[in-house]
Parts: structure tokens; sequence; C-alpha cells
């Protein structure tokens, strides 16, 4: 019969099963277990991603999405017009 | 990757076009003229150029603007490299920064775009390319 792990036990379980090359084995053994901890490392993994993100984004510089600034001689247009014109010139080219 | 993230934006936020250059205050200033300046358009996502963009509002602008950038005839849009102090003359590649210049009689438009190196050259025609795969 198997033993119920609480969440301490297991991961100080799996940690040494890891290092002394039994984890495979202990998958086996407790696959809920297995399961929960790789849902743990994928979570811990989109923190991490969101974490760099949210550093990165104040970095930006203003109109980063696809041009910098925008000067005209005429009001009236707008600037995304101006960059679209610039883009579609390149296909008629 | 945060040093990777820091050199993206790096590149992305240089830019060169902190004023209107010669050719955009040129026409800017002129009756019958439509003109943009676009600093840092992006071709990738390591390198910008800036673009000048001239619309003729009408058909006499446009026959100045076609005499200025000497377009002959409306046989279509065309484009050429050329130096950046005059971009009506047609030139090959050097290590001078030179201009891609597309004209279409069609929008009564000339577009300049600035090129500092050949990488910059490259970008741009892969952008080129980019956007018509994306229509077809």
């Amino acid at each position: 019969m198997k033993k119920t792990l609480t969440n301490e036990e297991f991961d100080s379980l799996w940690q040494r099963a890891e290092v002394e090359g039994y984890a495979s084995q202990l998958s086996k053994e407790y696959p809920a277990w297995r399961t929960r901890q790789r849902r743990i490392t994928g979570m811990a993994s989109v923190t991490l991603v969101a974490a760099m993100i949210a550093v990165a984004v104040p970095m930006l510089p203003a109109g980063h999405s696809g041009y910098g600034k925008v000067y005209s001689n005429r009001e009236g247009i707008a600037e995304t017009q101006w960059v679209n014109l610039a883009s579609e010139m390149l296909l008629d080219a | 990757m945060i040093l990777l993230m820091l050199a993206t934006f790096a590149g992305c936020s240089s830019h060169k076009g902190e004023q209107p250059n010669a050719i955009y205050q040129k026409y800017a200033s002129q009756e019958g003229f439509s003109v943009a300046q676009v600093s840092s358009f992006e071709i990738n996502d390591t390198l910008a150029v800036d673009v000048v963009l001239i619309v003729a509002d009408n058909d006499d602008a446009w026959h100045q603007l076609s005499f200025d950038f000497d377009v002959r005839g409306n046989e279509g849009s065309i484009s050429w490299l050329a130096p950046i102090d005059n971009p009506a003359l047609r030139a090959s590649w050097n290590s001078e920064p030179l201009l891609r210049v597309v004209a279409s009689p069609d929008r009564r438009t000339v577009a300049l775009y600035m090129l500092d190196d050949i990488s910059q050259y490259e970008a741009l025609m892969d952008y080129q390319l980019n956007q018509m795969t994306k229509l077809n």
C-alpha cells in the first residue's frame, strides 16, 4: 500500500530521486504527483517570463509599434496613413 | 534573454530623424505638396530607416515633382538608388549612405528611404518581399 505523502515530503523525495536517478520509477509510482510537479515547473516558467516582460515594457521607446515619429505639413492626416503609405510604396516598386 | 531584449530595444530606439531632413523641408514649404517624414520606420526587429513621403496634390505639382526626380512619362512605378544629396541621380551601391527612391505616378507620390549601409538595403528588400508574400 502506497503511503500518502504531503507536498513537502513529495518535493523532498522528488529532488532526491532526480539526484539519485530513480525519478522515472517514482513517476510511475505516483503519476498524479508527477503531473503536479510538471504543472508547478510550467507555472514557474510562465511567472519568470511574465516578470521579465514586466521589467522590459517600461523600457519600450514611444511609438515602438512600427515607427518612431511622424512629421507632416498637413494636419488631419493620421500618422498611420503615412506609415501605411511608406509600406505600400515598397509594394509598388 | 534580458540582454537580448535590451539589445533589440536599443536598436529600435536609435531614432536618427530627430529633425525633418532637407528634402522634407524643401517640399513641405511649397504649395501643392503633402509631405511627411516617418522616422524609424521599422523594417525588421532590429533595423529602422527614416522615410520621406512627398505627395503631389494636383497635376501641376506632380509635373514639378516628376521633373525634379527625373521621372519620365506614366510608365508605372519605378525605383532607384540615389546619393543623399541628389535624389534624382541614379546610383549604384558604394560605401556611402544612399536613398532608395520609389516614384509612383498613379499615386503622384515619391518615397525616399534613407539607408546607412548595405544591411539596411538588404533588410528593406526582405521587408518588401515579405509584404508581397503576405498579399499572395
